[in-house]
This record gives C-alpha cells, structure tokens and sequence, in this order.
C-alpha cells in the first residue's frame, strides 16, 4: 500500500452505499475545511455554511472521483472557493484583494491553500497511524503530551507501568507510527497536493 | 520536513498538533457533513416546482380578477413518482405527500442541520417552526423505494 489506502478504500464503501464510511470520511476531512474556512477568518456561522456546501459537493461528486490521493486538494478547493464567496457576500473583497479569483478552475490548487492541504495531510496520516496503535499505547503516548508535562512516575502510575519500560515502549510506538503506510506515503512527491487526476462529472 | 528526518521529539510534537487539530473542529461541522448522507442523490429523484401561491397571485393581479389576498402560501413540487405539497401557516410548514403514504421527511437547512420529520399514514407531515433560511426537504417512502428531494426553497 504506498498510497492513502483508508481514503480510497472509505471513497470506495461509501460509493456502495456505505453511511460510515461516509461518516468517516468527513471526520476525516473536517479539519482541512475547518483549516481553510480559518484562513479566511470566516466566522463560526460561515464555516458551517462553507461545511455545507462541500459536504454536499462531496457527495455529489463521491461517483466521479478517480484518484482519491487528490481528494485532500480537492476538497481545499472547493472550501476555499465557498469561503470566497462567503467572504464576497461580505463586502470584504478589497481587504482580502481576491479579485478575479473567484473562478479559477477547480483542477488548480490555489497557491494560498497548499501549504494548509500538506500540513492536514500529514497531520491526518498521523493520526491514522495513532488509532492503529493498541489503546495501551495511544494512552502513554497521550499522557506524554499531555499539557502541562507529567513525569514518567506519575505516568507508570497511572497506566500501571514501570517506569523503565516508558521510554523503550515509547521509542516503539514512534517507529510504529514511522512505519505506518499512511505516514509512509507522505514520502510521496507531492502526494497530498495532487489534484490533476480527480474525476469530473461527463 | 518529511517523516524520515524527523527525530521522536518532532513526531511526537506533529502527533500533539495533529490531535489538537482535529479537537479543534467545531462539532457542528462534523454532524453538518454526517447528515448530509441522507441527501446523496443517486436515487433521489428532483421533483419541480409546478405550483406556487405566491406566482399566481401575482398573475391575478396582473389581470386584476380578484382583489383578496393570499393568506397562505402554497407550493407543490412534482416529480414522477411523487408529488409534496407544502403549505405555510404562521406556525408550521404543512405536508402532504402524494399518492398519501407513510414515510420520513428530512429538511436541511444551509447553516447546519438536517431535521427528521415522520409522515403519517395518510401522507401527512408538520414541519415547526417554518424555516426562515433556504431550505430543502427530502422525502423517502416507509418502504424506502422512493427517494424525491425538492430544490432549495425560500419562503
């Protein structure tokens, strides 16, 4: 598996009908859309309004999408574009100076968002690689991040450990996530900003 | 930065974002998208509007035949299969579905929600209050055999 095997295989179920997959599939988008609606300093109102519309998009377009590696800049796409009707709507066009942008072809990755499609990306490849972890595991690794830091006794405490066996079991769960397929395909040359291939409707 | 030249501390700190990130988004978003499901068109059928109160009464106005005015709104939306007849009173949206026949409405409104509505055996529903922002309502029969959603509607 070299490329985002879960987003394909969720585009795929849902196609066939499949409502969790569905569900899972915007769970795993939601932050991308919420990341760009921010961008635009939309409101929280707005976003849902921006969520909507490429929700909808989304389900409309689930038959026509070929490549699901462009789904990430696709989705980018249309929520920046909503958002720059949102912000349209607004009056605010001058302030943003989006002239003439409105637009652009959906095939196109608009520069200002590419960097938000990568970080989302790697941010949902780890993410997916953590709930592979067992729950064990995804417990240490919390409570190592947990804000404000806890000490390795309090954490062999509270899991039951013992306190040697934190930083080995740790070193572990980062290989593992190192590993992952879907972290793995982050190596992948532009991976998540691939947009040339998804389908259009004929 | 690419996976590889990460060392534990910086994929743990991408981890921590990662997480954060996603506690981040509002839940309303989430939901928005999970009822969207409801709405996938592959055997919703579109129905057209063919009736609405508000146009004729323009148009017997224009021939000046009648001179009371309207105090409900009518609209009815057709499609091949079934037809929703929508009526808007001051405290609720009334439904009747053609031929009468028991099933679920769902109506979906832009700014978030969709909102589950049974219709009775006689092909009845009730939506309260009516919506005041663009709205759509699907319909699907009790059996599930039918599926016809209207366009956005304004009131």
């Amino acid at each position: 598996m070299v490329d985002d095997g879960m987003v394909a295989t969720l585009v795929r179920r849902a196609r066939d009908g499949d409502e969790e997959a569905w569900s899972r599939l915007v769970e795993r988008f939601a932050p991308l859309v919420a990341a760009v609606c921010r961008r635009y300093g939309l409101a929280e109102s707005d976003l849902l309004d921006v969520g909507q519309s490429v929700w909808l998009a989304l389900l409309e377009h689930l038959d026509d999408l070929r490549d699901s590696r462009a789904l990430a800049g696709w989705i980018a796409t249309t929520a920046r574009r909503e958002c720059l009707h949102v912000v349209a709507r607004k009056g605010a066009r001058q302030r943003l100076e989006l002239v003439g942008e409105f637009d652009a072809p959906a095939g196109d990755l608009a520069e200002d968002v590419t960097d938000l499609v990568v970080a989302e990306e790697r941010y949902a490849a780890l993410r997916e690689a953590f709930r592979s972890l067992s729950p064990q595991h995804q417990k240490l690794l919390l409570l190592l991040l947990h804000d404000p830091p806890m000490s390795y006794v309090e954490i062999g405490r509270t899991l039951g450990i013992a306190v040697g066996s934190i930083g080995p079991t740790r070193g572990r769960c980062v290989e593992h996530l190192r590993a992952h397929p879907a972290v793995r395909a982050l190596m992948e040359p532009e991976a998540a900003t691939r947009t040339r291939e998804t389908g259009r409707r004929r | 930065m690419r996976p590889d030249d990460w060392t534990e501390e910086e994929l743990l700190a991408e981890l921590h974002a990662a997480l954060r990130a996603e506690q981040e988004v509002p839940a309303a978003l989430v939901d928005a998208g999970k009822g969207l499901w409801a709405w996938r068109s592959v055997d919703a059928e579109l129905a057209d509007l063919t009736y609405d109160s508000a146009l004729e009464a323009m148009a017997e106005q224009l021939v000046a035949t009648r001179s009371e005015a309207a105090t409900l709104r009518s609209l009815t939306y057709a499609s091949r299969t079934l037809t929703i007849e929508l009526e808007v009173t001051r405290d609720g949206l009334l439904g009747q579905v053609q031929p009468a026949q028991a099933g679920r409405v769902e109506v979906m409104v832009r700014d978030g929600g969709v909102t589950p509505v049974d219709v009775d055996e006689v092909g009845w529903f009730t939506v309260r209050p009516v919506p005041r922002s663009p709205f759509r309502i699907a319909c699907t029969t009790h059996d599930g055999s039918i599926k016809v959603a209207t366009p956005w509607i304004e009131l």
